[in-house]
């Protein structure tokens, strides 16, 4: 049980460490900017709040991910999927405005769902059907992901008056609301339900078994008489609609519109979750809300001090590096050489 | 003294202890230089954990290692290839993308002036090993292109290539095919004629009398004896290995019931447009057990691969209880009554990676008792697959290990375990033994005489002469594709 721990834990403290030689070596306090990042994601219980509703969407996108990962699709397609689920969100929200409280918010969360599945029918198809490679097939999709959204804002849902590519605010009444506390808005306990939801189905669900056996061996599956190719595109269809659903939660609840730059590639922070979470249910949540401080420092360091953003942007991605360590044989050799050395 | 009448390797009072677990307990013996040196033993009886301490991957708790009389200490897999220990594994090592050559020289490198490869050095010395060993190996083929048995001798090369002269063979025959096999044991032969020590590791007595100078037997981690091959027989060897006499093989009995599988003129052409089966026609019925036999390679797997839905047939009808399933998929097979145990047990029969319930319940995992609502139910599929392997006489620790860690007869039995469960009315079994220790395979053979007796049907793919000849009730031949039917055994 140490050992699991170690192996999660050990890439985050090698990434800081990392991150904060680089930061030293760029002329700035590496300690200093280490807190100022813990104070200003965790230094206030409104900083808290942030932290906690920017992390929903990546917990989304995270365990969006995982369910791909498991079944072993490396899935880089969902910021199409978050991209446009929270266009259609946007838009939806913007035809619910006399619609009751939770309609008003159900609808636009359904409608973005709906979006990143459906977007996500083609690289499904094209990857399971047409045994393209599934990492190519979805990352290239993204793009034509972004462009649509952009077209389809220019062309139907301008807002009037808007010079930059942005749909009209939504009204008041589709905001996801504050839950308990000032600034934690619903999408968080959406969220949790979510990671509960993703663990009792990794566990317990026939498909959430279906999808690790296939992951492994899909010899052994196709041979015991999986259908293989359902599990697949079930899995990518679920994992495009909580990947819709993370941009619905993030339009609702964070920017109150679509537009251009909505997602400062959310999905691909997603996959980082992933992989740091190592696609269960407690890591990815855990994972979430370690880049969500980031992402929420980011901003506000540069206000009250000198550190530039970019620091954050720089243990983000030293996360990333240090995380994919894991999926080379690097991590393995590394693991082995310390038990051959324990003996 | 001189070195020379040393024995090559001295092993004296060695014990490894593995917990509560004895692995080797008090071994002594010899090994002499210049002779092929058998292990015999079954599984879990101390062959392996002795020879990873040849290899220096695991270190005696008591005794000692002497390599010509005078003792080491082997720390390291390092140390011991300093000591001229070099293994062939089982596995093999080969990389598939990389020539022959490459492999053959790979980590020790023979290297020009500016660090650069040495590729003619290499190519000269490979030859003049090839020379040696009595083989003619192209060596600018990719490895992956060359059969099993090529891959197999350059792995022997590439222990010599790197010096040394104690080869350790674990199971060297296991994955070749039956002609390539006497190759195999000729070439270990002319090795040890030019005074290599070979250790070789079989599970297959006839392998092991035909070419071993002296055997040892290991029972339970304790060295029951050491014979010379003179003094061993067949018989011999089983009840030392056992502590028993050889039990009689199962014979299937005579008594055959209605027609349950029907092919009717299938022909197979492999992707790359071979036609591998040609107008294959048959009739299966109940309390049958079909071996089909032939040459290696001469479509059998093929045949079977179709009949279990992983491969599409060109043309051709196959019934089973009278449906046609030759559109069907796998599941649809399997739930009308279709059992499969594939030859490669590894991969397309188990999957290592997940745990033995997992194993056990795949296939099956979403119909009641294991799953309702799309949701398993832990508790029924825990007190069912108990029950289930404890049944199959499956030796584990616990139903959530990874199946990768059972013994290769363990592995079958968890896998005929799941096939017979799912109560098929025809089983469709490939190479069921390979791999396997002696008990392990008067298990699987009872098992599938059982299956026979009670209604089943079975059909055997088998390149073990002898395991189709006790277990058929009839056989036909698989001949360039084509099915020549032979003479019906008597009873």
């Amino acid at each position: 049980m140490t050992g699991r721990l170690s192996s999660h834990l050990g890439p985050i403290a090698g990434a800081l460490l990392a991150a904060m030689v680089v930061i030293g070596l760029c002329g700035f306090n590496p300690f200093e900017s280490l807190i100022l990042i813990f104070r200003s994601a965790l230094g206030s219980p409104a900083a808290i709040a942030q932290t906690c509703s920017s992390a929903a969407p990546l917990v989304l996108l995270g365990l969006a991910t995982g369910i791909c990962f498991r079944s072993g699709v490396f899935n880089v397609g969902l910021e199409g999927c978050f991209v446009l689920g929270g266009l259609a969100a946007a838009v939806t929200a913007g035809h619910c405005s006399t619609l009751p409280a939770p309609l008003a918010i159900l609808f636009p969360l359904l409608a973005g769902s709906v979006a990143g599945s459906l977007w996500m029918l083609v690289p499904a198809w094209l990857v399971v059907f047409r045994n393209l490679d599934d990492v190519v097939t979805t990352l290239m999709v993204n793009f034509v992901a972004l462009d649509l959204a952009a077209w389809l804002v220019e062309r139907f849902f301008l807002a009037p008056g808007s010079a930059n590519s942005a749909t009209a605010m939504i009204p008041a009444v589709t905001h996801l609301p504050d839950v308990g506390f000032p600034g934690l808005n619903l999408s968080f306990i959406i969220s949790i339900i979510c990671v509960a939801f993703y663990a009792a189905w990794c566990s317990r669900g026939t498909l959430g078994y279906e999808t690790r056996i296939v992951g492994w061996n899909r010899r052994f599956a196709r041979a015991t008489g999986f259908g293989v190719r359902r599990i697949l595109v079930s899995a990518m269809l679920l994992s495009g609609g909580i990947g819709g659903l993370a941009g619905a939660v993030h339009a609702l609840g964070t920017v109150h519109q679509y537009v251009t730059g909505f997602s400062a590639e959310y999905g691909f922070l997603g996959l980082t979750v992933a992989i740091l979470g190592d696609n269960r249910a407690p890591g990815i949540f855990l994972a979430s809300l370690l880049l969500a401080m980031l992402v929420v420092s980011g901003i506000g360091i540069q206000l009250i001090s000198d550190v530039p953003e970019e620091v954050t942007r720089l243990i983000e991605a030293s996360f990333i590096i240090f995380a994919s360590v894991r999926f080379t044989g690097f991590g393995r050799r590394l693991r082995n050489w310390r038990e051959g050395n324990a003996r | 003294m001189t070195g020379l009448s040393q024995p090559r390797i001295t092993l004296r009072n060695i014990t490894r202890v593995f917990g509560s677990h004895r692995a080797n307990d008090d071994i002594s013996l010899e090994i002499e230089r210049g002779s092929i040196h058998a292990f015999l033993g079954g599984n879990g009886a101390g062959k392996t954990t002795l020879m990873k301490m040849l290899q220096g991957l695991e270190q005696p708790d008591s005794g000692e290692i002497l390599f010509d009389g005078a003792s080491v200490s082997l720390g390291s897999p390092q140390d011991a290839f300093r000591h001229g220990v070099g293994m062939v594994q089982q596995e093999f090592s080969i990389i598939p993308q990389l020539t022959l050559l490459d492999n053959l020289i790979l980590g020790a490198e023979p290297r020009g002036r500016w660090g650069q490869i040495d590729r003619q050095k290499a190519l000269h010395d490979a030859e003049r090993l090839a020379v040696l060993a009595g083989v003619s190996i192209d060596w600018s083929l990719q490895a992956g292109d060359t059969p099993l048995h090529v891959r197999q001798i350059v792995e022997i090369l590439r222990g010599l290539y790197r010096g040394s002269d104690i080869l350790i063979l674990d199971e060297p025959s296991a994955v070749l095919p039956r002609e390539q096999v006497q190759n195999l044991l000729s070439l270990m032969c002319s090795l040890r004629d030019r005074g290599h020590t070979l250790i070789f590791i079989s599970h297959k007595l006839d392998e092991v009398l035909a070419v071993s100078d002296r055997i040892s037997i290991l029972r339970e981690g304790r060295h029951v004896a050491t014979l010379p091959r003179e003094g061993a027989t067949h018989d011999l060897l089983i009840r030392h290995m056992t502590g028993e006499a050889p039990r009689p093989a199962p014979r299937p009995c005579e008594k055959i019931g209605s027609p349950v599988l029907e092919v009717d003129a299938l022909s197979i052409r492999d992707p790359r447009g071979v036609m591998r089966v040609r107008d294959a026609s048959l009739r299966l019925c109940e309390g049958e057990i079909l071996g089909i036999g032939g040459l290696p390679d001469a479509g059998q797997i093929e045949l079977l691969e179709c009949l279990a839905g992983l491969r599409l047939q060109e043309r051709g009808r196959i019934l089973l209880k009278n449906q046609p399933i030759e559109r069907s998929t796998p599941h649809t097979r399997r739930t009308v009554g279709l059992g499969y145990l594939s030859a490669d047990r590894a991969t397309e029969s188990l999957c290592l990676q997940a745990s033995l319930q997992d194993n056990a319940i795949a296939g099956r995992h979403n119909v009641m008792p294991f799953s309702r609502w799309q949701m398993l139910r832990p508790a029924s599929i825990s007190a069912h697959v108990h029950a289930l392997l404890d049944r199959f006489g499956v030796r584990r620790s616990d139903d959530l290990l990874a199946a990768g860690h059972l013994s290769g007869g363990n592995q079958q039995r968890l896998a005929m375990a799941r096939e017979l469960d799912a109560g098929p009315c025809v089983l469709l079994v490939a190479q069921p033994t390979r791999g396997v220790d002696l008990a392990g395979i008067h298990v699987i053979h009872s098992l599938l005489v059982k299956f026979a007796e009670e209604g089943g049907a079975v059909i055997l793919i088998s390149e073990e002469e002898a395991e189709l000849q006790t277990l058929s009730t009839r056989r036909l031949t698989l001949h360039d594709g084509i099915l020549v039917p032979e003479a019906e055994l008597a009873a």
